[in-house]
């Protein structure tokens, strides 16, 4: 109806805009800054190392077991800060809602790119500790990329769902953390995959996270992380709910404007 | 060229707002109670190219979701808008800046959010500072700034943006008389670049001094259009 026609470019550096600058004010008034994003993963890695490899023992017998734990915590973050970032995006970025005409998945990608960013980091580090430690890598980490690119789809997917519901249903926040404390066990992140019995592993591999930080595995430093040929199933929900995600944030983003 | 067709605007206005999961459990089987506001009512009218065209009416009587519809920030109920030329997407000054960002980030951020490419702002982040007279408060952040500083500079950034079409709520109400003065001048300017301006106030001098044409809106309607200083004359007789 109305013509608002800008380039695709205009668009992705209003996305690159939003998304640096947000950046930026997440760590702006604080003395570490960026750090802080480091911190609380490491800070969930050493007390998870703690508890599950020196007391408890659970993951004590797999070499590398570590590097298991961390990229495990590292896309975990990722992927919870991502959804309950973007999730309220739409709602704090209320006054662009409106009061401009842009559209609004803008705001949700920049939010996840935001977190983006923070991940990239973190994977930095990671890499880092690695090659400090000297842990063998091999040619499967050529995939890694791919495994990152469905990682982001499927959070992305899943924000764009959540966001658009959240401007309706305030609730959402506190259900979306109860269920991701769920999610949190019954993804292998803590736990090596070979210590729950193998009939259930169809079903762990339904979930595409528990694929995605498997693979990654894989390709990285632990070869004997369980993988899957049933998790061409993870690949197809991972589209399915990004499509899903276009498809609801579409059809509901019109009238954002009058629910904030 | 602007063509409003026959707009109307119903909001459904819950009378309990169910935000939350447990409002919305109890009350499952009540049927939620909307209001329903005509906020227009088959307002029709064009603006031709050229034209500065204020709109005026008594608080609530539907002139900012005139503006948001035709901005396209609001959906219709129906009824449509049709627009040649490029509009501006915005209807207030400064949306989209953060207290946080240094005046030079949010110049930047703003200009983004107006339409503006990274490469032209950088063009004219010179005279956009110097039009705001903030050459020494460049690399300050926002929330240093006193709300007429504010101001200057959001209106700055919005004088850059590459429209042919301007809607405009209420930007005169916040800035002093020289702000003011300066607002008309670039208005001016427009006016004879053939650029067509659309105006929401309460400032009945300013439309008579500066507007083309007026239209009255009153509980959603086309009261009156016309000449500006009728309008206003029937407007102000109308209300008292």
């Amino acid at each position: 109806m109305l013509k608002h026609k800008q380039s695709l470019r205009h668009y992705w550096e209003l996305m690159r805009e939003l998304a640096v600058n947000d950046f930026k004010l997440k760590y702006n008034s604080s003395a570490l800054g960026y750090v802080w994003s480091l911190l609380r993963p490491l800070a969930l890695f050493l007390v998870l190392y703690l508890v599950f490899s020196v007391f408890l023992r659970i993951g004590g017998g797999q070499t590398n077991y570590q590097f298991y734990l961390l990229l495990g915590i590292i896309c975990w973050t990722f992927f919870a800060d991502t959804t309950l970032v973007a999730m309220q995006s739409i709602v704090n970025k209320g006054g662009l809602v409106k009061k401009v005409y842009v559209p609004k998945m803008i705001i949700v990608v920049a939010a996840s790119l935001t977190s983006l960013m923070t991940f990239f980091l973190n994977l930095a580090v990671f890499f880092i500790f690695v090659f400090i430690f000297r842990a063998p890598l091999n040619w499967h980490l050529i995939f890694f990329p791919l495994y990152i690119l469905e990682l982001y789809i499927f959070s992305l997917g899943l924000s764009l769902i959540l966001s658009a519901l959240y401007v309706s249903l305030r609730d959402l926040s506190h259900i979306w953390e109860i269920i991701l404390q769920v999610l949190f066990y019954v993804t292998p992140i803590i736990y090596p995959l070979n210590i729950i019995p193998e009939k259930y592993h169809q079903i762990i591999f339904l979930n595409p996270l528990a694929q995605i930080i498997q693979s990654m595995r894989f390709a990285s430093v632990n070869q004997w992380a369980t993988t899957s040929s049933f998790s061409v199933y993870a690949f197809l929900i991972t589209g399915l709910v990004f499509v899903l995600g276009v498809y609801i944030f579409r059809r509901r983003s019109p009238y954002f404007s009058e629910k904030i | 060229m602007i063509r409003v067709n026959n707009i109307t605007k119903i909001f459904k206005i819950p009378q309990e707002n169910r935000y939350t999961l447990k409002e919305n459990l109890v009350n499952f089987f009540r049927p939620v109670r909307y209001e329903l506001i005509k906020a227009l009512d088959g307002v029709n009218f064009q603006v031709g190219q050229g034209e500065f065209l204020g709109i005026i009416g008594p608080n609530g009587c539907g002139k900012s979701t005139l503006l948001k519809i035709m901005a396209g920030i609001l959906l219709p109920t129906s009824g449509q808008v049709s627009i040649d030329g490029k509009i501006s997407p915005f209807l207030e000054l400064g949306v989209g800046f953060n207290v946080d960002l240094t005046a030079r980030e949010n110049i930047y951020q703003n200009g983004i959010i107006l339409g503006l490419s990274k490469a032209e702002i950088r063009k004219r982040f010179d005279s956009i500072v110097q039009f705001a007279g903030l050459e020494k408060f460049v690399d300050m952040r926002l929330k240093n700034f006193s709300s007429g500083m504010h101001v200057r500079l959001a209106f700055s950034v919005a004088i850059q943006v590459d429209a042919n079409i301007l809607l405009m709520d209420e930007v005169l109400a916040v800035g002093d008389a020289h702000f003011q003065q300066k607002c008309f001048q670039v208005f001016d300017e427009y006016k004879k670049s053939g650029k067509t301006i659309v105006l929401v106030t309460h400032d009945m001098g300013a439309v008579q001094n500066y507007c083309t044409r007026a239209i009255y809106l009153r509980h959603g309607q086309l009261a009156k259009d016309g000449q500006p200083s009728a309008v206003v004359e029937f407007y102000l007789k109308d209300v008292v």
